[in-house]
């Protein structure tokens, strides 16, 4: 969204006293069922869990907290370790999407560290261990554009309204739901300066974390009431503060479901990539690739992943959509000409018109219809009568019950993900194989290479360049 | 009457005063010490004992805080860091030291020796080779020789070594007579992780092995630093014994910035 | 907690348009009482660092200094030309603890003479601890802010000491937080600028470059991760002129206290000031200018303040969009934007009237 647009969204915003959605769709699937939230408190810069509230959003948490989360011993955390298996478990079993829920980015980064500190962690238990590949899973998942596994409440609502209050007030969660979820009679500026005064990032409020810290210097004193009952009123404060923060998560996905939008149309290729990937990886224990051939395939899996999350957001939402239209990548035409010699046959040649002053298209340039059906790739490109005219030749939709007809008018635009792993694995196939020392090792050695490649990569890439 | 005058005398009958309170202390502190170990050697079996039950430990003054730490100096066998002797004092002898008790021992040991008030020994600081500025939480006693409380280039790695084979071998040999031998193991481990060819593993005590590893390296090393102590003792020496003891005196070189508003109201 | 030496200037360096800040940095005043002062109310908010980040923080660089700085050597030492054993340390924290009204003079005494050995070619320490040097922001002699790095090595290729700071926050994959490290950057550069000056005083400024080294954690207890030497060109570029606008607001503050004293609170209407978002997360006072800017632009973020000027009033804007007549070109222009970026809101210019209506 760009700053002109975004400023029109906040002023209207904060004209109306509440927020303004800037999407049409959303750009989350249903929630499955069951679903896992997960709210943690760590401990402020140690960046260590103090206390977890987790399970199904529409049920009762389970909360298991840690008097002294600096001691090696991480016993408490085994009962959110099995809940978190018994999960992965059962969606596995149902062959679901998994969806997990957090309240905002620092509890993801503290799911992501007990994966760090976890995974490999030889002094842990099998299950601790499995918690933290688990939790890796799901820190890594969440790096994918358009993935539907990870939803981060307050990102997730970013997403998808603007507030009347500057950016970085949109941060704190509770914030931000002043503004989507307005309390009547109250004005959600004031009240957002009221949250913000109280932390919303997975954190003791300030005067609690005090006690806290000066209570568990008692209870280390050894096991006599005074230090048991320091530890017990630690357990209080801490499973208060994971309740809390509990509830502001609830909250946040009460208010991001009241939205009422449609789910987006294009949502389901989305869907099934970020459930294949994530039920693989809760599954087992992947070493991160460190491999240039396996580094290659993680970028490839990225790209794709975001060429699905473009395409799904232009063609599924009206707003992203104008956004596009503005870049002059989506565009509204009119199909003058179809030149199609067999029916149903390739080749197939469609003439657009557009009257669109901005347009991003040039020769080569692939454009698909919004209901995804039609795919052409431009051949030229040529002004006449105040208009824009444009020769495609169909890659996809030459069928007759798919062709264009003269005459229709829609939006096209130039998402168009084509899903060419496969193809690439071939070219690092090859790569691995040869293992050239220029691309494996850390030196540039001489000329000639020890061994030639099995496969002939000239070939491979002329075939990935028809084939495209 | 003259009121800087009265204010001179006022002034120099307090610290006559301190003088005097400051002596008097000190007389009481070895009387008290002297009580103390005669207590110690006469006292009776306590009645508990004959009835099975842990005898408790016996009342006694907490000894003074320069004496202990004279002892643990002693014990050591090098300069100490501040920090290493809280925790020496803690593990060896079961005493809790504060760390400001340290800068207020500095402070009496300089009055002390100032006050002209003999001492057999005092506790004083190391001094850096070249200028003879003192290191201020870096102790020795005033009973070792020049060279050995000056920090030389080379001086930190010895300083470390040092103090690593004393640790191990105290750890090795206290046995019951520590109030906490598992602590000085730890201690010793603390300082051992940093040896080289050492790996630190939760729960393995290698004292004997850390210790001679210690011992190799001074063989190897300490003779070069000694000599340069050596060298950096015999300029040192020229010094007043105040500053051979305390280091040279200090001053700012320039005024300094002043926080906030300058007198008057006008900001500097 | 006050607003001094390398913190003040940092947060200088982060809005340098701010006078009032840089006032406040000036006069070193403790903030939650500034705050009090102003506004007459305690302020309402969390203040400070928690005992737990000081506690990790301290034990951090307790962990990498002890043993005579064996963790410091073990990283650093490699990294700049040194056999780490062999590596001489000198540690001001352990040789001037205190008192604090002197400390820092004492300390900057002590780094003087080693850089003065530095230019006569004598021995120096590979490492320093805490050391303390002095950046002019003025010309008068008092007028200077005392920077402490958490170290400085000696660069065995440079011939000259490379400022360092310890930081306990956590790389994850060799990568850190941007939010933390800018600040550690700014820090930074105010200490390459401090030992620029002080090298300058026995010749050798031309060897201190515009970088510093960071030794930062890991997720794995207290281990440091590899060191990071970065080049902060810009960060030096912001700290000069946070310098320069600290200059500038001691003769403001000269001038408004020409015809009387006055305490700085009682100045600060007479202050400019520049609310900016990152002040929310920074200063004491954002709430404060931001209640004295209410329905201006400036309060819905930097974005929107860019776009329609800091001191547009929101009404006018709502006018414009309900048809009000521009009164300048820019108006007529800001109007036309604003319509176009409604469609994209999926809004036409009808609709965006009944909506402000």
């Amino acid at each position: 969204m760009n700053a002109t647009t975004e400023t029109l969204g906040r002023v209207l915003a904060c004209h109306q006293g509440r927020a303004l959605p800037i999407r049409s769709t959303f750009a989350l699937s249903e929630d499955p069922s069951p679903v896992f939230a997960i709210a943690p408190i760590k401990m402020v810069a140690e960046e260590i869990v103090q206390a977890i509230a987790f399970g199904d959003p529409d049920g009762p948490p389970q909360v298991v907290t840690r008097w002294n989360p600096l001691s090696r011993d991480a016993g408490d955390l085994e009962i959110f370790a099995a809940a978190l298996n018994d999960y992965v478990e059962a969606v596995a079993r149902g062959d679901q999407l998994p969806r997990f829920w957090l309240p905002h980015r620092s509890a993801l980064t503290v799911v992501e560290l007990l994966g760090h500190r976890y995974r490999t962690n030889q002094m842990a238990s099998d299950s601790l261990r499995r918690m933290g590949w688990q939790c890796r899973a799901i820190a890594e998942e969440a790096t994918y554009g358009g993935q539907q596994a990870v939803a981060i409440a307050g990102e997730i609502l970013r997403a998808h309204v603007l507030t009347g209050q500057a950016p970085i007030k949109d941060g704190h969660l509770g914030a931000l739901l002043a503004w989507v979820a307005p309390v009547a009679g109250r004005d959600p500026a004031e009240v957002a300066d009221e949250q913000a005064l109280v932390p919303a990032s997975g954190v003791l409020e300030r005067s609690i974390d005090d006690r806290v810290e000066g209570l568990r210097r008692e209870a280390k004193r050894g096991r006599g009431p005074v230090a048991a009952r320091a530890r017990a009123e630690i357990e209080t404060r801490l499973t208060q503060g994971a309740l809390n923060e509990w509830e502001l998560l609830l909250e946040a996905r009460r208010a991001f479901w009241s939205l009422g939008l449609p789910e987006g149309p294009g949502l389901g290729p989305l869907v099934a990539e970020s459930k294949r990937r994530s039920l693989y990886r809760l599954q087992q224990d992947l070493n991160p690739p460190s491999r240039p051939h396996s580094l290659a395939r993680l970028v490839d899996d990225h790209e794709y992943a975001a060429d699905l999350a473009e395409d799904a957001d232009v063609r599924g939402d009206l707003h992203v959509r104008e956004l596009a239209r503005r870049k002059g990548r989506a565009l509204l035409a009119e199909v003058v000409r179809v030149e199609q010699p067999r029916s149903s046959r390739r080749p197939c040649y469609v003439t657009l018109r557009t009257t669109q002053e901005v347009l991003r298209v040039r020769q080569g340039t692939a454009l698909r219809d919004i209901g995804g059906r039609v795919e052409g790739r431009v051949e030229d490109v040529w002004e006449a009568r105040g208009a824009t005219l444009l020769r495609l030749e169909l890659t996809r939709g030459v069928q007759r019950s798919r062709v264009p007809v003269v005459g229709d008018v829609t939006d096209w635009v130039d998402t168009a993900p084509h899903d060419l792993r496969r193809r690439r694995r071939e070219v690092h196939d090859a790569m691995q194989a040869a293992a050239s020392p220029l691309v494996y090792d850390q030196g540039v050695v001489g000329v000639g290479t020890s061994g030639s490649p099995s496969v002939d990569l000239l070939a491979v890439a002329e075939r990935l360049r028809r084939g495209a | 009457m003259d009121s800087t005058e009265d204010l001179t005398d006022t002034v120099e009958g307090l610290k006559a005063q301190r003088e005097e309170l400051l002596r008097a202390r000190e007389q009481i502190e070895m009387v008290l010490t002297r009580i103390d170990t005669q207590l110690d050697q006469l006292a009776p079996p306590a009645p508990a004992e004959e009835h099975g039950e842990p005898s408790s430990p016996a009342r006694s003054r907490p000894r003074p805080l320069r004496l202990m730490v004279l002892d643990g100096l002693d014990d050591l066998g090098w300069m100490t860091f501040s920090r290493q002797m809280m925790l020496y004092l803690r593990a060896r002898y079961g005493r809790d030291v504060s760390p400001t008790r340290f800068s207020s021992l500095a402070k009496d040991e300089i009055a002390a020796f100032t006050s002209k008030r003999p001492r057999s020994v005092y506790l004083c600081h190391g001094l850096v080779h070249d200028r003879g500025e003192a290191v201020k939480r870096l102790w020795g006693r005033s009973d070792w020789p020049l060279e050995q409380r000056v920090v030389a280039p080379t001086t930190g790695r010895i300083q470390h070594l040092k103090l690593t084979e004393r640790l191990c071998e105290i750890a090795r040999t206290a046995g019951d007579t520590a109030a906490d031998s598992e602590m000085l193991r730890f201690l010793a481990a603390d300082h051992a992780k940093d040896l080289p060819g050492v790996k630190a593993r939760r729960g393995v005590f290698e004292l004997e092995r850390w210790q001679d590893i210690a011992l190799e390296l001074l063989e190897e090393l300490e003779p070069r630093d000694r000599e340069r102590r050596e060298e950096a003792a015999e300029r040192l020496a020229r010094l007043p014994e105040e500053q051979q003891l305390f280091g040279v005196p200090e001053g700012p070189l320039f005024p300094l910035p002043t926080p906030g508003r300058a007198a008057g109201g006008r900001p500097s | 907690m006050t607003l001094s030496s390398t913190r003040g200037l940092v947060r200088v360096s982060k809005n340098p348009d701010c006078h009032l800040q840089a006032a406040m940095a000036l006069e070193r005043v403790r903030e939650p009482e500034f705050y009090r002062s102003v506004t007459g109310t305690e302020y309402p908010g969390e203040y400070g660092e928690r005992v737990s980040a000081r506690r990790r923080g301290a034990k951090f660089e307790a962990s990498l200094r002890q043993n005579n700085a064996a963790g410091l050597r073990q990283v650093l030492g490699p990294l700049f030309g040194w056999d780490l054993d062999s590596m001489a340390v000198r540690d001001f924290g352990e040789e001037v603890p205190g008192p604090p009204t002197t400390m820092r003079t004492l300390r900057l005494t002590r780094t003087r003479r080693i850089l003065g050995d530095l230019a006569a070619g004598r021995e120096v320490p590979q490492l320093l601890i805490q050391p303390q040097l002095a950046l002019p922001t003025g010309s008068g002699p008092r007028q200077l802010e005392f920077v402490s790095p958490d170290f400085m090595v000696l660069d065995s290729a440079a011939g000259i000491y490379v400022p360092g700071e310890e930081k306990s926050f956590i790389l994850r994959d060799n990568v850190a937080e941007p939010g933390d490290l800018d600040l550690t950057r700014r820090q930074a550069g105010a200490q390459i600028l401090a030992l620029r000056a002080e090298s300058r005083l026995v010749g050798l400024a031309d060897r201190v470059a515009n970088r510093a080294v960071f030794v930062m954690a890991t997720p794995y207890g207290m281990k440091p991760a590899p060191p990071v030497v970065e080049q902060l060109d810009a960060a030096v570029y912001e700290i000069e002129r946070a310098v320069a606008t600290i200059a500038t607001v001691r003769e403001e503050l000269a001038m408004l206290r020409s015809t009387g004293d006055a305490p700085l609170e009682f100045l600060v209407d007479e202050i400019p000031t520049h609310l900016q978002e990152e002040c929310h997360r920074t200063c004491i006072l954002a709430a404060y200018c931001e209640a004295r800017q209410a329905d201006s632009a400036v309060v819905l973020g930097d974005g929107a303040a860019d776009l329609l000027g800091a001191d547009m009033r929101l009404d006018r804007v709502r006018a414009l969009l309900q048809g009000a007549p521009p009164a300048t070109a820019e108006e007529r222009e800001l109007v036309a934007r604003l319509t176009v970026a409604g469609r994209a809101l999926g809004l036409e210019p009808d609709d965006l009237v009944r909506e402000l209506a």
